[in-house]
């Protein structure tokens, strides 16, 4: 040890010295300190004591320090530090009474920004952040099969099971298909959502029943799956949460199914909104539906402990590489991927909702330059307090401490208004997101949530507190004291007041720009033809599964009979069924195979859309006719095999040709040849941004098989609640066991297919909206601040012989030079930031030039005027009045 | 006016230690002696308490190296500390005759 690092040694450690000369009170510091140093001397006699030494040197200091006040006079902790805050406190406290204005509009600011960004923030949570409620989620993975054309989708249950039986990477590899049984007790009828799974689903999801027991391997066999699982939900709704439950049978399909136990309470069916029983999928190799070609299974793992993503793909990527070879005409091309969950869930919406934050973190950025400059102003004011408080010897940090308390207080206030409104704007927020966007029912502002508000109000606060704090340093005081003029220290806070101004312009035109674009957007998304007529019109959906419609030709007549009761409601000018409904959520799309290929030798068009409708169909939904004639009564089972096909597919195959009288088949190539006997126009499916495909439709009764999901489309003048009421009794009085589900009026339908991108539209008017107010509120601001300072000099001026048209219009180039620059810096960047918006923008460039023209001529406008009152009231300024006021 | 356990083994130390009584000093007595292990800073409270209740006097000494130049609080046992100690250890025998057997087994 050197001689440097033994005098280091031998000193009792300075913080606990450092305490001790701090708390220990007066009368005794002295001598106790001194006793504490002269044994720790004693005891650091040999090196190898020294660290005990330095231990019990602390013991001591903590025990001095933290005698409690009875047993002495110690001074209390609150002294000192805290007492000053304390004081601090109140004094600013009291402060901000006296100015009212200055408290309520600093502070309302802030929460506009805060409580915009609380909300924003609580909204994406679930979905970008909060943690899934499965054991190690960021293990869980989906699986999709990748398709020549690069898109993605589901597995065919042999291609599942192989690789479930040649990966090592995966620990469990789960299938899942859509299941909507129909549930039958006192009440009625009712559709019930879920999923058929196989019988390591919930391993998989690392999930345990809440009571009861999973399912078993042997209950995942063919004609063993009258056995379910219940959400927590659906139990306590339709169970009334009886824990006996168990072991119980309910009627599903008119078939007895056993419930063998409730999932936990914080299961969420994140991949598969809404479903509430499963039950188990019961496929083997042998059975038709489990076929290569069958592509209609859901797949999802859990990765191996430690297997990173990247290596289970290639694992799986492996086994695709042999199906390739062994299976040709299968597979062609096709690849895999595998998506976390969490990927998986954000795939459509991650970007919108980045998007929205960012959108709110803009609006935040606004209210920061407002309330700072408004802290700004309020420090001038007080310029002349802190100046004798300078000079009387305050420091530098005293001086900026008591601004910061006044800060910390209107933050306070700030994250009170801003839960407000964020309690507020959350309501509506949910009532308007789309239903599309994940774990919506996850939405809430929780404890981080609003931890992280108020750590934004209490950062903003500071800011603005310290910034205006920072240019009334000592050097601007001292000047000041020596002049006593009051245009001394402009130079450094006008500086930041014009940036202020700046940056809030910019801001505010980047956020217009997003909302005019995306108001325009969806403006055009709604103006889109959908290729039906949506007044006066509404749907249901109804099914016929389970035991009592084992029969094709029991569920054909049952069709037939709702559709007639259907007609003969009162009031009904037409009614019809379709086997799907365009922007419904069904998707039911074929091949189809021309009798003579088209002259480039394409034999079929792949993912046609088939309607399987009776003939009203196009008059219910008010299709267009294009040639040709619609389907008629008279197309029956027995009659020549007829289909009707859109334009789109009309125009691709035929082109300039009429397609009238030519033949094809849909889907497998032993189904019959139909003849082409119409044309109409397109209709917009399955979405409304997606590019029109081919849409067939041909009558339900010459359709190859009877579809148990169908949609019943009424138009009709009558009031729909009434028209419901009586629909569903006429469906009740033919069939009880038909379940409706569903109801919706078709404009509905098209709003809700709207309803991601009018979210994202609502918020961004809303958020703009606020910009520009702030905006205007900030220019309006800072020109009367300068304005105010000036006034003196405005006085010398106009005694020198300046006109009132040229001090104001001195006034007016300044706000002009600002408004400019905050706008030229903002088009710069809207262009730089209009990328972020093409997730939410349909029919229009995220970077419309003239869209942006506008927005900055507008807020060109708004700046203008805000720069008006100020300068006319300079111009107004009366010399004589304005040189006594100093 | 009777004295506390604590004050009474301060009392105690300062009797022993004589001219040499202060706080470190009466500690390691403390801790030498009775093996009892007191912080500094009770023993300074206990000696604050005695010199209000005016069993003891404190004198302060010069300025040492060994303290960083700080000065030591000496403490001298007044006749009144002197007699308390002496009531309270009377009593303390009183009570205790008969009883060596059981306290010292």
């Amino acid at each position: 040890m050197s001689q440097a690092e033994d005098r280091a040694a031998l000193r009792p450690p300075r913080l606990a010295l450092w305490l001790l000369e701090r708390r220990v009170p007066e009368h005794e510091r002295e001598f106790l300190v001194g006793d504490l140093i002269e044994a720790f001397h004693e005891a650091a006699a040999s090196p190898a004591a020294v660290r005990a030494a330095r231990r019990r040197f602390w013991r001591e200091a903590l025990a001095a320090t933290l005698r409690r006040e009875h047993d002495h006079q110690a001074i209390p902790f609150t002294r000192g530090l805290m007492s000053d805050v304390g004081f601090d406190l109140t004094l600013a406290a009291r402060r901000l009474r006296r100015t009212p204005g200055f408290t309520f509009t600093a502070s309302l600011t802030l929460a506009l920004g805060v409580g915009a960004a609380c909300a924003i923030i609580a909204v994406a949570r679930p979905a970008l952040w909060g943690a899934l409620p499965f054991r190690d989620a960021d293990r869980i993975v989906t699986i999709r099969e990748r398709f020549g054309d690069g898109s993605a989708g589901r597995l065919g249950y042999q291609t599942i099971a192989d690789i479930r039986r040649e990966t090592s990477t995966l620990a469990h590899v789960a299938a899942a298909r859509f299941y909507a049984p129909t549930l039958t007790d006192e009440s009625g009828a009712s559709r019930l959502t879920g999923l058929a799974v196989s019988a390591n689903w919930l391993d998989v999801m690392g999930v345990r029943v809440a009571f009861g027991r999973n399912f078993t391997p042997e209950e995942d066999r063919p004609n063993a799956t009258t056995v379910v699982l219940l959400a927590h939900q659906l139990w306590l709704q339709r169970f009334g949460g009886d824990s006996g439950i168990v072991g119980r049978t309910i009627k599903l399909g008119d078939v007895d199914h056993r419930v063998i136990g409730v999932l936990p309470a914080n299961y969420e069916s994140v991949l598969n909104p809404g479903a509430e029983i499963l039950r188990p999928l019961g496929y083997a190799d042998t059975r038709g539906s489990a076929c290569r070609d069958c592509r209609h299974l859901q797949a999802v793992a859990r990765l191996k402990d430690g297997v990173p993503v990247a290596v289970a793909a290639r694992d799986v990527e492996r086994v695709f590489d042999r199906l390739r070879e062994a299976y040709p005409a299968t597979y062609g091309k096709n690849g895999v991927v595998l998506t976390p969950l969490r990927d998986q869930l954000n795939e459509r919406t991650r970007a919108p909702l980045l998007a929205l934050i960012g959108a709110a973190a803009l609006l935040l950025l606004i209210a920061l330059a407002n309330t700072t400059n408004l802290f700004l102003a309020r420090a001038i004011q007080r310029g002349g307090e802190s100046t004798i408080r300078a000079a009387l010897g305050a420091s530098r940090w005293r001086l900026a401490r008591s601004m910061l308390m006044e800060a910390l207080l209107v933050s306070g206030l700030g994250s009170l208004f801003g839960f407000a409104i964020a309690h507020a704007a959350l309501g509506g927020l949910v009532a308007l997101a789309p239903a599309s966007l994940p774990r919506l029912d996850q939405v809430r502002i929780d404890l981080p949530v609003a931890l992280f508000t108020v750590a934004l109000a209490v950062a903003l606060g500071m800011v603005s507190g310290l910034l205006p704090g920072a240019f009334m340093n000592a050097r601007a005081l001292r000047a000041r004291l020596a002049t006593t003029s009051r245009t001394v220290a402009r130079g450094a806070h006008d500086a930041v007041r014009r940036t202020l101004v700046v940056a809030e312009l910019s801001l505010a035109l980047l956020l217009l720009c997003g909302a005019g674009i995306l108001v325009q957007s969806v403006q055009r998304l709604l103006a889109v033809d959908v290729g039906f007529a949506t007044d006066d019109r509404i749907e249901l959906a109804l099914s016929a599964t389970g035991e009592r419609f084992q029969s094709e030709e029991m569920v054909r007549e049952t069709w037939r009979a709702l559709h007639d009761a259907a007609r003969a409601v009162p009031g009904v000018t037409s009614a019809a069924l379709t086997s799907q409904l365009p922007l419904s959520d069904d998707f039911d799309s074929w091949g189809a195979h021309w009798e003579v290929p088209a002259a480039d030798g394409r034999a079929s068009d792949g993912d046609v859309f088939r309607f399987a409708v009776t003939a009203d169909y196009a008059s219910a939904m008010g299709l267009r006719l294009v040639s040709g004639r619609f389907l008629t009564d008279g197309d029956k089972a027995g009659s020549d095999p007829v289909v009707v096909i859109n334009e789109q597919l009309a125009r691709r195959r035929f082109g300039d040709q009429s397609p009238l009288g030519a033949r094809l088949r849909i889907g497998p190539s032993d189904s019959p040849l139909r003849t082409i006997v119409g044309v109409v126009g397109d209709v917009k499916h399955p979405t409304l941004d997606a590019d029109v495909a081919g849409q067939l439709y041909l009558p339900m009764d010459q359709n190859l098989f009877a579809d148990s999901y169908v949609r019943l489309v009424v138009h009709s003048a009558v009031e729909p609640g009434a028209l419901i009421r009586s629909l569903r009794d006429a469906v009740h009085a033919v069939n009880n066991g038909v379940p409706i589900a569903e109801v919706s009026t078709l404009s509905a339908l098209v709003d809700r297919a709207a309803a991601q991108r009018r979210f994202a539209e609502r918020l961004f008017q809303v958020f703009a909206l606020s910009a520009l107010v702030l905006a205007a509120v900030g220019i309006y601001g800072v020109l009367s601040g300068m304005v105010g300072e000036r006034i003196r000099e405005i006085g010398v001026r106009s005694a020198l012989g300046a006109t009132r048209q040229q001090i104001l219009r001195h006034f007016l180039r300044q706000g002009g030079v600002l408004a400019a620059t905050g706008i030229a810096i903002g088009v710069g960047g809207a262009w730089l930031l209009g990328s972020a918006l093409r997730p939410l923008v349909y029919g229009i460039s995220p970077r419309d030039p003239l869209t942006i023209a506008l927005v900055s001529l507008g807020l060109g406008g708004v700046a203008l005027v805000s720069t008006l009152l100020p300068a006319w009231r300079a111009s107004r300024v009366d010399p004589m009045t304005a040189l006594r006021t100093e | 006016m009777p004295l506390g356990d604590l004050e009474q083994l301060v009392m105690l130390a300062l009797l022993r230690l004589g001219d040499d009584g202060f706080g470190a000093a009466v500690q390691r007595e403390i801790a030498e002696r009775a093996e009892r292990d007191v912080t500094l800073g009770a023993v300074y409270t206990a000696l604050a308490r005695l010199e209000e209740k005016g069993y003891v006097q404190s004198r302060i000494g010069d300025p040492l190296p060994q303290r960083g130049g700080r000065r030591r609080r000496h403490y001298d046992v007044l006749p009144a500390g002197r007699a308390a100690v002496a009531e309270a250890w009377q009593a303390m025998r009183a009570l205790s005759r008969g009883l060596s057997a059981q306290l010292e087994g």
